[in-house]
């Protein structure tokens, strides 16, 4: 029934992509209507990849024999409704393996009043800046890679981690031959997620959901676009208070489990120059972990991710680069452990077609699979006899954007 | 000594092709000044400076071409890749919009002159009109 299942959509997936893709062309030029006297910028995107593996299915996709279940798009419009007012909104869908299911989901929607360049606020629902790439982890399209380092944005948790629902306060600030400072903050909810990889890889532990999560918290985002033209340099910390409840399938035990708090603190930088780009990016986690009742003993786990990564666009079609990516689940266990660590070596090239479509075509040497509750690709019920230690992927990705 | 000044000479002959001298730079003529700095001219084309002398701006760009190139290159120091996926990324989380962009000097002139606060460029031999010139210092 799975099979079928997956072929269906596999199958729903690309004639979406095939229908997007003979449309690009018109597309692209249908970019804004006039309503009112208002101008609406239409833009959309839709992106379709085809992953295999040597070892281990990667994602909830059957990637030891390859899978084509990895299609998303979105599709947003906005105004500049007055001088200093701005609306808009996102519509997302995925279906990745097992993951979303085609649902429809409100991606962002939130009304934005810039007072000044140095102040605005924002409210609804907003994308979260976190490092460099959390608020576009999506977006394929603006980067060379097929899949941006898992082990630090992995896409099984996109839902749960790319947005909020509360309030920004951003701006950017002027310094003169120092550069520049621009600044978010926030507060608010984070979403729970139905079809995503945290209820998979929960439920995975023999656990089910008696509610959905509850997140409140907030954070900052300060980036530095310095003085040394193509560099910039930031940090980003967010905290929050996460509440679910749970219960022991086997025991019909309920519990609560809290996480109080979950900390992430990053530091980033890019530089960008001619037709080369290096980023780096280093992140720490922290959570404590508690549940009442004591079903489980209370933990406290800090995290590490970082990666290096280089390209170069050796043609104006042609952009060829390399990333290492290095994550490990709990600094205080051996970080040698199969299962608490994923090590990732990528090289990718990327051809740009046009300007709206582009191709990719990506190798990954992965190492450990990391924690398997946490939602990093590995998944057991996408691997019921077991794991190795070592899997090595080819992830061949296209997307259209206008 | 003459790798280094050959090196030297074929890194000049790299980098002088596209030159600030290339392109001028234009404005509405109700726009409220005649020079900008660099950075102040970059940050009005990146979208995160909004506003000159207290009235709204509106950055207006070429779609390509060596004008487009030349623009780039001496006042935003980026690529038109980088640049594109600049908006994309505002676009793509709502944050902001993508600019005008026109085929022609006379399409961007055109626009110019018709929308307040609208700023560009174009070719250093285009006849610019009433657009009010930009001194980029």
């Amino acid at each position: 029934m799975m099979r079928v299942g997956i072929s269906g959509r596999m199958a729903a997936g690309a004639a979406l992509t095939a229908l997007f893709l003979g449309g690009s062309a018109s597309a692209v030029k249908a970019q804004s209507i006039t309503v009112g006297g208002k101008e609406i910028a239409v833009h959309g995107f839709l992106q379709q990849g085809f992953n295999v593996t040597d070892e281990n299915n990667f994602l909830t996709m059957d990637t030891e024999k390859g899978s084509g279940a990895m299609t998303d798009a979105g599709l947003n419009v906005s105004s500049n409704v007055t001088r200093r007012l701005r609306l808009g909104a996102q519509a997302y869908v995925r279906n990745i393996g097992q993951l979303g299911n085609g649902s429809i989901e409100v991606d962002w929607a939130f009304a934005d009043y810039k007072f000044a360049d140095a102040f605005g606020v924002r409210g609804g629902k907003m994308k979260t800046m976190l490092g460099l790439f959390n608020d576009t982890q999506d977006m394929e399209f603006l980067y060379t890679w097929a899949l941006l380092p898992q082990g630090m944005y992995p896409l099984d948790l996109r839902s749960v981690t790319i947005a909020h629902i509360g309030a920004d306060v951003y701006g950017r600030v002027a310094m003169g031959k120092a550069g520049s400072v621009a600044y978010t903050g926030y507060v608010g909810k984070g979403q729970d997620d139905d079809h995503g990889g945290y209820r998979y890889g929960v439920q995975d532990a023999g656990l089910g959901f008696r509610s959905g999560l509850h997140t409140n918290g907030g954070g900052v985002d300060v980036r530095w676009t310095t003085p040394v033209n193509g560099l910039m340099t930031g940090y980003s910390f967010t905290q929050s208070h996460d509440k679910v409840d749970l219960i022991v399938n086997a025991a019909r035990l309920p519990f609560t489990a809290t996480s109080d708090p979950a900390r992430r603190q990053s530091v980033y930088g890019d530089y960008q120059q001619s037709r080369l780009r290096l980023s780096a990016e280093l992140r720490r986690e922290y959570t404590e972990l508690s549940t009442a009742p004591r079903v489980f003993a209370p933990s406290q786990t800090p995290s590490r991710s970082w990666f290096g990564a280089a390209s170069y666009r050796v043609h104006d079609m042609l952009e060829l680069g390399t990333y290492y990516s290095n994550y490990v689940y709990n600094l205080r266990n051996p970080h040698n452990l199969q299962n608490n660590h994923i090590y990732d070596t990528a090289i990718s090239g990327r051809v740009d077609l046009n300007r709206f479509w582009n191709v990719k075509v990506e190798g990954h040497f992965l190492d450990g699979t990391g924690n398997l509750t946490l939602a990093r690709g590995f998944y057991r019920r996408s691997n019921t006899t077991g794991f190795n230690a070592k899997t090595r992927m080819l992830v061949i990705r296209t997307g259209v954007n206008f | 000594m003459k790798i280094y000044g050959l090196l030297l000479a074929l890194v000049a002959l790299l980098v002088a092709p596209l030159k600030a001298a290339d392109v001028q730079v234009i404005a509405n003529p109700d726009v409220n000044v005649a020079a900008l700095s660099v950075t102040e001219l970059k940050d009005i084309f990146l979208g995160s400076k909004t506003a000159v002398g207290g009235d709204s701006v509106e950055p207006v760009l070429r779609t390509s071409g060596p004008t487009h190139e030349a623009f780039l290159q001496a006042f935003i120091g980026k690529s038109d890749a980088a640049l594109r996926n600049h908006f994309k990324t505002l676009v793509f989380t709502g944050k902001g919009a993508q600019p005008k962009a026109f085929a022609s000097d006379a399409e961007v002139l055109k626009y110019v002159l018709s929308t307040k606060g609208a700023i560009g460029y174009v070719s250093a031999s285009a006849d610019t009109g009433s657009a009010k010139k930009i001194q980029v210092k």
